[in-house]
C-alpha cells in the first residue's frame, strides 16, 4: 500500500459509485486532491447535505427535502389521477414531456425475483393505503416495459383491482420515429393487437375544443 | 471462438460499465455461459427490448476466454410474454439453473425441456405438473435424478397402490404392509432425508404424466407428494441455501391473500367521489 491511509479510503469510498472500478477510483482521487481540491471539498459537502436533508416524501415516495415533495404539495395538480413509476428519473421523464398534471408514486425499483426484492420492499403498503384514503379515480401504471416491470405492473394490478378504480397502463407499440422493417416482432405484434379505430376528424376537432 | 445463431434463452442480466449487460445465457450447445452485451442499455441499442428473460433468442458471440462478447441477438418467433404467476414459475426455473449448472456443460435434451415449460408456461397451462417435471429432468441432467422406477432395496418394480418411504441419496423403500392398507395420508411424516409417498406418485414423475386424466383428487395427492419429493432432492442440491425466487414469491403471495378484502373493509374513503369513472 504506497499511498496514505486516507488516499487508500478516498479510493475505496470512490468505488462504491456504479460503474467505478480501482483505476477510475484512482484517477479521480488523485485529480480531487491534485487538482480541484476546491471541487472535492464542495463534492464532500454536497454529499452531507443531501445526506442530511433528502428523505422520501412521506406521500409519494419520491426524494424530497420537505416532508411532503413538490409536486404533492402542489394544488395545481390533479388529485384524482396517480401514475406510479418505478424511479425518481422516470418520474422527471413524465414531468418533461409535460402531459401529465396528476400525482405520482415512485416504487424506487421493482419486482426481482433474482436478486430477492419482493413487494415489501417497493412500499407496497404506503400505495396501497393511498389508493384507500384518497380520492382516487385513475392508477395509471408506468412502470417498464421489462420483464421485471411487467411482473411490477400485474402484481399491483392484482392487488388494486378490488378497489374499483380504474387501473390503467400505458399504451405500447410502434415509437416515434419507428420503421416497420426494423422493428422487433414483439413490438410489432403489440402494436397490432393494441391499434386503434382511427378518430373522424371532426371528431378529433371536437375533443380539442 | 466465434459462434453463430446460437439458440438461448437469457436468465439474468445485468448492468455492467456505463451502457453494458453482463448476461446470463443458457444455451442449446454451450449450456450455461456469461457474455457481455455492449451498448445493451443504450437508449436506441435494438437489442434492448430482446434481452429479456423467457424468449428464445438466436445468440452469437465472439471472444476468448472466460468472458466473451455478444455480436448479434434475434428473437426466433413469437409467443405470449409471461406475466403474472407464470412469471413467478419462470424465474423459479431461472434461479434454479444459475444455481445447479456450471458453466460451459453442455446439457441439450435439458435445453428442450426447458425450452418446453417455457411454451406451456406462457400458453397459460398451470405451472405446478410444468415445474415438477423440469426440476425431475434438472435433477437427471445434474446426475442426481431421482430413483423412480424400482424399489431401491428389493429392486422390484414399483407398485402404484403401495406406500413407499422415499430416502434422500438411496431412493425409495417399500413401506410396512400395514400402511400400504391405511388410507393415504394428505400429510404423511417426513423429514429433511425422507418422505412418505405413494407408489404412483412415483410412476407419474417417472412417466411425466398425472396419473388419472380426469381423477382430481388423485391428481391432487401425486402433485403435491411430488412437489414435497422434488423440493427435499433439489435442498440436498442447493445445500440448503434459500432460493431468492421462492422467497418473493411466497411474500407475494402473502401480500395478495393478506390484501385481498383490504378495500372491502374500508371506511376511510366514505364520501369520496364515484370510481372507475373513464378517463375524459
Amino acid at each position: 500500500m504506497a499511498d496514505p491511509r486516507a488516499v487508500e479510503a478516498l479510493k475505496a469510498a470512490l468505488r462504491r459509485l456504479p460503474g467505478v472500478g480501482p483505476k477510475s477510483a484512482q484517477r479521480m482521487a488523485f485529480h480531487l486532491l491534485e487538482r480541484d481540491r476546491d471541487g472535492a471539498r464542495q463534492i464532500g459537502e454536497a454529499i452531507v447535505a443531501a445526506l442530511c436533508k433528502v428523505n422520501h416524501c412521506r406521500r409519494c415516495n419520491n426524494f424530497s427535502e420537505a416532508e411532503t415533495c413538490a409536486i404533492c404539495a402542489s394544488a395545481k395538480r390533479d388529485a384524482a389521477r396517480l401514475c406510479i413509476v418505478e424511479t425518481p428519473a422516470d418520474l422527471e421523464a413524465i414531468e418533461q414531456a409535460g402531459v401529465y398534471q396528476g400525482m405520482y408514486f415512485v416504487l424506487m425499483g421493482h419486482l426481482s425475483p433474482l436478486d430477492d426484492i419482493g413487494p415489501a420492499q417497493l412500499g407496497i403498503d404506503r400505495l396501497l393505503a393511498l389508493a384507500k384514503a384518497d380520492p382516487i379515480g385513475e392508477i395509471i401504471l408506468a412502470t417498464n416495459l421489462t420483464t421485471e416491470g411487467q411482473a411490477t405492473a400485474d402484481f399491483i394490478i392484482d392487488l388494486v383491482q378490488p378497489s374499483g378504480i380504474l387501473v390503467t397502463r400505458l399504451a405500447r407499440g410502434m415509437p416515434m420515429g419507428g420503421e416497420l422493417e426494423y422493428m422487433d416482432p414483439g413490438t410489432l405484434n403489440q402494436a397490432f393487437s393494441e391499434r386503434r379505430e382511427v378518430e373522424s376528424h371532426s371528431a378529433a376537432a371536437r375533443a380539442d375544443n | 471462438m466465434k459462434v453463430q445463431q446460437q439458440p438461448a434463452y437469457l436468465l439474468q442480466a445485468r448492468p455492467y460499465l456505463e451502457t453494458s449487460l453482463l448476461i446470463d445465457l443458457f444455451t442449446q450447445e454451450h449450456g450455461r455461459l456469461m457474455l457481455i452485451a455492449k451498448g445493451a442499455r443504450r437508449g436506441k441499442a435494438r437489442t434492448r427490448g430482446l434481452l429479456s428473460p423467457f424468449k428464445f433468442l438466436l445468440t452469437s458471440w465472439a471472444g476468448k476466454g472466460q468472458l466473451a462478447t455478444l455480436t448479434s441477438v434475434e428473437q426466433d418467433g413469437h409467443r405470449a410474454d409471461l406475466n403474472g404467476k407464470s412469471l413467478a414459475s419462470g424465474y423459479y426455473m431461472n434461479e434454479l439453473l444459475l444455481r445447479l449448472l456450471h458453466r460451459h456443460d453442455a446439457h441439450e435434451n435439458l435445453f428442450t425441456q426447458y425450452r418446453r415449460a417455457v411454451d406451456h408456461l406462457s400458453a397459460g397451462q398451470s405451472p405446478r405438473w410444468i415445474l415438477r417435471v423440469f426440476e425431475k429432468q434438472l435433477l437427471h441432467h445434474i446426475g442426481f435424478g431421482a430413483v423412480l422406477v424400482r424399489d431401491a432395496e428389493s429392486g422390484e418394480a414399483i407398485a402404484p397402490a403401495r406406500q413407499y418411504r422415499y430416502i434422500v441419496e438411496k431412493g425409495p423403500v417399500a413401506a410396512a404392509a400395514d400402511t400400504a392398507a391405511a388410507p393415504a395420508p394428505t400429510n404423511p411424516p417426513s423429514d429433511e432425508y425422507a418422505l412418505t409417498l405413494r407408489g404412483s406418485t412415483l410412476c407419474a414423475l417417472h412417466a411425466e404424466r398425472l396419473p388419472a386424466a380426469g381423477g382430481a383428487p388423485e391428481n391432487e395427492l401425486a402433485l403435491r407428494q411430488a412437489k414435497r419429493l422434488m423440493r427435499m432432492l433439489l435442498n440436498r442440491q442447493l445445500q440448503d441455501r434459500r432460493l431468492r425466487s421462492r422467497r418473493v414469491a411466497m411474500e407475494m403471495h402473502a401480500y395478495r391473500t393478506h390484501h385481498a378484502d383490504y378495500f372491502s373493509t374500508a371506511t376511510a374513503h366514505e364520501g369520496s367521489p364515484a370510481r372507475g369513472q373513464p378517463p375524459p
